[in-house]
């Protein structure tokens, strides 16, 4: 029972963009003006099909296209050239609450969302009660929206806009808000409308997310479809992908240099890094990672390290606005994109303490790696606290390293070795 | 097509209708519910104006209407252009910003852009209805009763609707394209209500001068108001019909210059 919800032909985009304004107003306003503006072409000839009940996920770095994408299904930003044919009522999660009145309370707001996305007054008033249950605000419902938490105000978004029974869905890193209990959930209500035959669109960075959720994949690069497939099959393209270059781009960038070790790290920007990490990064920038390395046991930067070496994850952060508060973690993947080992400040019992802004924060975590031998990167991420999981800055593919066989020789089984005990009781 | 392309400008009108009256209430809401006036602030603003012009025009610059001198027939004069006047400059300054003002909405949903404009219109409109019924009031106090051409008003009120939501969707569009159009706008709105007879009589005017005036859509309307509201007069069928004719070219052509550009808008948010 094959049926086309969403055909795409022949889909390109090209942005204009003017050097300044006036160079726009020129251009509309004066008959014959020479051309002021470049070119840039945002969807290079997307040709797909998503039929009814799909779940497909658009993967691909920044700038690759997806949100552009996503946009023109959404029916927000209109193609420059090809065929765009949508069937049916689209709600999407590309930005939760856009549109929400801060002087009008949660349920006049999602009256408003309501009528934008074509129901009835009537039909909103009969889902509010699902929706009030599922935000679990309470009394704020009736409060203005200005007075809401910032994971109150996600939440009530996310509950209006996959409440109003959409024939599509369209999500876009929507997922990654709200406390872990409200992550299932929402989860949850995602399988929920997949098993109802929700067609969904979904772009994340997160793979893990991709694979939980998606039918089929899309990798996108440069505007262009590079590969199509199963989840599995996709992510891993796509964390080789990024991990060659970012192993290139390295390369130039990794000389063994000796530094003596001081008692205290001084915080030290890396100006290449900011270029190098640009694609891989979101967050809301109130504060920024400026420059992760990898030390080993003597305290030298390092590119490798041994098997199970002592080895420090150097991360260091710059606060760019004041913050109360802030988590720092990071994680290492391997090839496939799977987090082998990972963890936080928070977890390990460490409070940051409050940065004011210019301030700097250099944070070591010592650890082993007993990985299999092989390349991994390594994610780090800044965020305000474990509650709403609002990022400042994340970053994948931070930093490549490479983890060589043990100098012992021994082999190793699975993906990580923890330390054995062995004891052996012979008859 | 030709068809098509005239009456899709209405069928927004009639599609959008849940939408406009939701937008149209929200504004309402946020705009006067959160004050401690509230509804009191739409009539505060005309009333004052009214007060200020009234002492300047009348008690300093001696300005009459139709040979009285009091000053409350000045005032009645003033109020009855006053009150299409103010929903026509409110209507269109709120509609030049109203794109910006939402871009959130424009940007991040799909989203009728172009009822943000038109919602502001209805919603001046909703507020002069408000002033003409101070208005009515007045008249009664003062021992004037409007006979059966006030009903005239009814027919003026859509073209004036159109009219100035034509104008709206032209100067939306050209503001999110050009944010020069704000501040041209503030004072075009200026000069265009002293090129309006409001605080002066047409008559007034040299008579050499006065078919200039008429080239104003919005002489038409204050004097159809006063024709209506202050003299009895019903109106005249020829200005009626020219004026009809000019709001809906103008209404038409304001949909389209809209929606050429409308695609635009979110990639220059």
């Amino acid at each position: 029972m094959r049926e086309p919800v969403i055909e795409l032909d022949q889909v390109t985009k090209s942005y204009k963009i003017y050097r300044n304004r006036r160079h726009r107003a020129v251009e509309m306003l004066v008959p014959g003006a020479p051309v002021l503006h470049t070119s840039f072409q945002a969807l290079r000839g997307v040709t797909m099909t998503i039929e009814r009940g799909e779940t497909l996920g658009l993967v691909g770095v920044n700038g690759s296209g997806k949100s552009t994408l996503l946009q023109i299904i959404a029916g927000i930003v209109r193609q420059t050239s090809g065929r765009v044919d949508v069937r049916g009522r689209v709600s999407s999660l590309l930005e939760l609450g856009a549109g929400f009145h801060p002087e009008l309370t949660g349920r006049e707001n999602v009256e408003v969302f309501g009528t934008v996305i074509g129901l009835t007054v009537a039909e909103i008033r009969r889902r509010l009660p699902d929706i009030e249950r599922f935000a679990a605000i309470g009394e704020f419902i009736d409060q203005p929206v200005k007075l809401y938490s910032s994971g109150m105000f996600v939440r009530l978004a996310f509950a209006a806009a996959i409440h109003v029974d959409p024939d599509i869905l369209l999500v876009d890193e929507a997922l990654a808000v709200g406390d872990a209990v409200f992550q299932h959930q929402c989860l949850l209500r995602i399988r929920e409308m997949q098993a109802h035959g929700t067609t969904i669109v979904f772009v994340s960075h997160e793979m893990g997310m991709i694979k939980a959720v998606c039918s089929r994949v899309v990798l996108l690069d440069a505007g262009q479809i590079l590969e199509e497939g199963g989840p599995g099959e996709i992510t891993s393209l796509y964390f080789a992908r990024a991990s060659a270059q970012i192993a290139k781009a390295q390369a130039p960038h990794a000389p063994v240099t000796i530094t003596t070790s001081p008692a205290a790290p001084q915080f030290a920007a890396d100006p290449s890094f900011d270029a190098q990490v640009r694609v891989f990064r979101h967050g809301t920038g109130a504060a920024k990672i400026r420059r992760i390395e990898l030390l080993d046991s003597c305290g030298r930067p390092a590119a490798a390290v041994a098997f199970n070496d002592e080895a420090t994850l150097r991360v260091h952060a710059e606060f760019l606005t004041d913050v109360p508060s802030s988590i720092i973690g990071f994680g290492f993947r391997d090839r496939a994109g799977i987090e082998l080992i990972g963890t936080n400040t928070f977890e390990e019992g460490i409070t940051l303490p409050p940065r004011s802004a210019g301030s700097t924060l250099v944070v070591d975590f010592r650890l082993r790696l007993p990985l299999i031998p092989g390349t991994y990167s390594v994610s780090s991420a800044i965020a305000a606290d474990r509650y709403t999981r609002a990022y400042y800055d994340w970053i994948d593919n931070a930093l490549i390293v490479t983890v060589a066989p043990p100098a012992s020789g021994k082999a190793i089984h699975g993906q990580v070795w923890v330390p054995v005990e062995i004891a052996v009781h012979p008859s | 097509m030709v068809i098509d392309a005239l009456v899709a400008p209405f069928q927004v009108l009639v599609r959008q209708r849940p939408v406009i009256t939701t937008f149209v209430q929200r504004e309402i809401r946020t705009r006067y519910g959160t004050s401690a006036l509230g509804l009191a602030w739409p009539l505060i603003r005309p009333l004052s104006l009214l007060a200020l012009y009234t002492f300047v025009f009348s008690t300093v610059m001696k300005v009459r209407f139709s040979d009285d001198p009091r000053a409350t027939n000045f005032a009645l004069y003033l109020f009855c252009g006053l009150i299409p006047w103010l929903a026509f400059s409110d209507g269109l300054s709120r509609a030049t910003t109203a794109i910006h003002d939402q871009s959130s909405l424009v940007k991040r949903i799909r989203f009728p852009s172009e009822i943000l404009p038109l919602h502001q219109v209805l919603v001046a409109l909703a507020i002069e209805s408000l002033g003409l019924v101070i208005l009515l009031g007045a008249l009664l106090v003062d021992g004037r009763l409007p006979g059966w051409p006030l009903l005239a008003l009814a027919a003026i009120v859509i073209p004036q609707f159109l009219f100035t939501t034509g104008l709206a969707w032209v100067l939306a569009t050209w503001s999110v394209l050009l944010s020069d159009t704000r501040q041209i706008v503030a004072f075009a709105l200026m000069f265009w209500m002293y090129a309006t007879p409001i605080v002066y009589p047409l008559e007034m005017v040299p008579t050499r001068l006065q078919w200039v005036f008429w080239l104003n859509p919005m002489t038409y309307v204050v004097e159809a108001y006063r024709d209506a509201i202050l003299e009895n007069r019903a109106p005249q069928l020829i200005g009626f019909a020219l004026f009809c004719a000019v709001a809906l070219a103008v209404f038409i052509a304001g949909y389209w210059v809209f929606q050429r550009s409308k695609y635009e808008f979110a990639d220059v948010l």
